[in-house]
């Protein structure tokens, strides 16, 4: 009896395990700004605190205005479980902490990564995320250090 | 009189606002809303266990199950009017004192940006005293069924009209906020009002790393009518009724309100704890609250459980007149009053807890939340029941049950 249901148990654990690894491989974003912007790297702590309205500037003054993606793409998810450590839930509980304490907005929401190069290209005090296959000559790769 | 004044400043601003349009994608007007169908079970049946102390019924006495003390609809409305100036509006509907479920302003004010990191609100605003104060409604925002009432019992008036500032500053990877606040309130309730007045209040939240660090003092001016007409009649009582009644009086003396917390969430779990120190040199006495809550997140569930403690450090009894020195009538007269004045002394909450619950985020925005709670009551106390049955024994333990589906938009 223990064993038929161990066998079932493994099986289902390693089914898990290997899900979980195609989800990192494919998943993947690029925190992205234009070519022309004057900033190419963000410590993890200032993307964090722009991306949940603590901070609108960076260390020399610089303003910098995030872009998100639509909830419950698969973009959004992966940018804020890897540069937050929080789920979507998690970040949409914070943001229901500031909207209704009338201490702000979440960041404004574009359609997909297409739209995000599109804004990005044409502001460069913005900050977004996108998927690598659209990386183009006209933006540049942040390093989050 | 402030009161006037600070509507009259918030309709001015709104008023001035329309002459400095500027940006194309202003004025922006955003709708929000959030609420709670949530039902709670107590094994108490002579007493109501409520959420909120102003609540005319809640469950044990009243029903077995009640979907009165959690449920609640909150609607905002947030305008922009240009990149500094904006406006927000919130309406809450839930259980009053009435009875009904009349909605009533929990926010109204105007912000001013001064700098990205400095901005002033006039109008309705809510006293941050607590880590979770200013959201304590949206229950979708906290992890409980509902805040911890052994420390966000301990003031009852939450709401105030006035200013505040906040200021947020930098240093390296630590964000700080602080809020200045003052203003005045009040809160009514079936045998009238509580007002507070000349309140003031600092706050500072730091945010470093995982690491979440609150700390709060305030001052107010209590003042409930029903307690003054109270201590009027002990002042009929010559010299011992009128040092009685300077001594406990609330009316004109100063309450403190003191506040620390913390918070550390790595991803994973969480961890976050209050405590709170409530004094006023008056009947409401001292005393002090706090709580810690342990999470763990698994996908989409995330169990808690949580201990609490809240208790009287001032004297609960009090020999009061010395009913010898009086003839009849007011012998008896000055033990009822006697009787009276210990059993307020007394009434405060004194009593441990211990909470379980699990949280289910099962789509964007929504969330299911179920809850036990066991209540031990301490040194009879009534742990904030209303509607106290002549049958109800205080000091006793109670157990609740909870259900609640919360939601934002």
């Amino acid at each position: 009896m223990v064993r038929r249901l161990i066998a079932p148990g493994i099986s289902l654990l390693f089914g898990a395990m290997l899900s979980l690894n195609c989800t990192l491989a494919l998943a993947e974003v690029l925190v992205v700004v234009s070519a022309d912007a004057p900033f190419t790297r963000l410590t993890s702590s200032d993307l964090r605190d722009i991306y949940l309205g603590r901070r609108t500037q960076i260390a020399n003054g610089m303003m910098v205005v995030p872009l998100d993606q639509p909830e419950g793409t698969a973009a959004r998810s992966e940018f804020y479980t890897h540069f937050t450590g929080q789920t979507p839930a998690q970040i949409k509980a914070h943001w229901a902490r500031q909207i209704f304490t009338g201490r702000g907005q979440p960041p404004q929401a574009l359609a997909n990564s297409r739209a995000v190069v599109e804004r990005l290209v044409s502001d460069t005090k913005a900050l977004g995320y996108i998927d690598p296959a659209f990386l183009d000559e006209r933006l540049r790769v942040v390093t989050i250090e | 009189m402030v009161r006037q004044a600070t509507w009259l400043c918030v309709i001015l601003i709104v008023l001035q606002s329309g002459a400095l349009l500027a940006d194309s994608t202003l004025p922006d007007l955003e709708f929000n809303g959030f609420g709670t169908l949530g039902v709670v079970h107590s094994d108490e049946r002579n007493a109501d266990f409520v959420g909120d102390p102003f609540a005319s019924e809640g469950a044990g006495y009243s029903g077995d199950w009640s979907a009165e003390v959690d449920s609640r609809l909150g609607l905002q409305a947030t305008l922009r009017m240009t990149p500094q100036l904006s406006t927000v509006v919130q309406v809450i509907s839930e259980k009053r004192y009435d009875g009904s479920f009349a909605p009533d302003i929990e926010w109204a004010n105007v912000q001013y940006d001064v700098s990205p990191d400095l901005s002033l609100r006039v109008g309705r605003m809510v006293q941050s005293s607590f880590m979770a104060s200013e959201h304590r409604k949206v229950n979708y925002a906290t992890p409980w069924a509902r805040p911890p009432q052994e420390v966000y019992r301990l003031i009852p008036v939450a709401n105030f009209d006035g200013v505040d500032v906040r200021y947020r500053y930098h240093s390296g990877s630590v964000t700080n906020e602080l809020q200045v606040n003052f203003g005045g309130g009040s809160a009514d309730y079936q045998a009238g009002s509580i007002d507070a007045s000349d309140s003031w209040g600092v706050s500072h939240r730091t945010h470093w790393g995982n690491t979440t660090l609150f700390a709060s003092y305030g001052e107010l001016k209590v003042s409930v009518d029903e307690l003054t007409q109270f201590f009027d009649i002990y002042r009929l009582f010559g010299l011992p009724g009128e040092a009685l009644a300077n001594r406990y009086e609330v009316d004109g003396k100063r309450t403190r309100l003191m506040s620390l917390g913390a918070g550390y969430d790595p991803g994973s779990w969480f961890v976050m704890g209050e405590w709170a120190h409530f004094s006023s040199p008056s009947l409401l006495g001292k005393s002090e609250g706090a709580y810690m809550t342990f999470g763990y997140r698994i996908a989409e569930w995330t169990p808690y459980v949580g201990v609490a403690r809240a208790k009287i450090t001032s004297s609960t009894s009090e020999p009061g007149l010395n009913t010898a020195l009086y003839p009849s009538p007011y012998a008896e007269g000055a033990q009822l009053l006697n009787g009276v004045l210990n059993e307020i002394l007394s009434s405060g909450m004194q009593q441990d807890s211990i909470t379980l619950g699990a949280r289910w985020d099962f789509r964007p925005g929504m969330a299911l939340t179920a809850q036990y709670d066991h209540i031990d009551m301490r040194s009879g106390s009534s742990a904030g029941l209303i509607n106290q049955q002549p049958e109800f024994n205080p000091g006793g333990r109670i157990n609740l049950f909870s259900l609640a589906l919360d939601f934002v938009f």
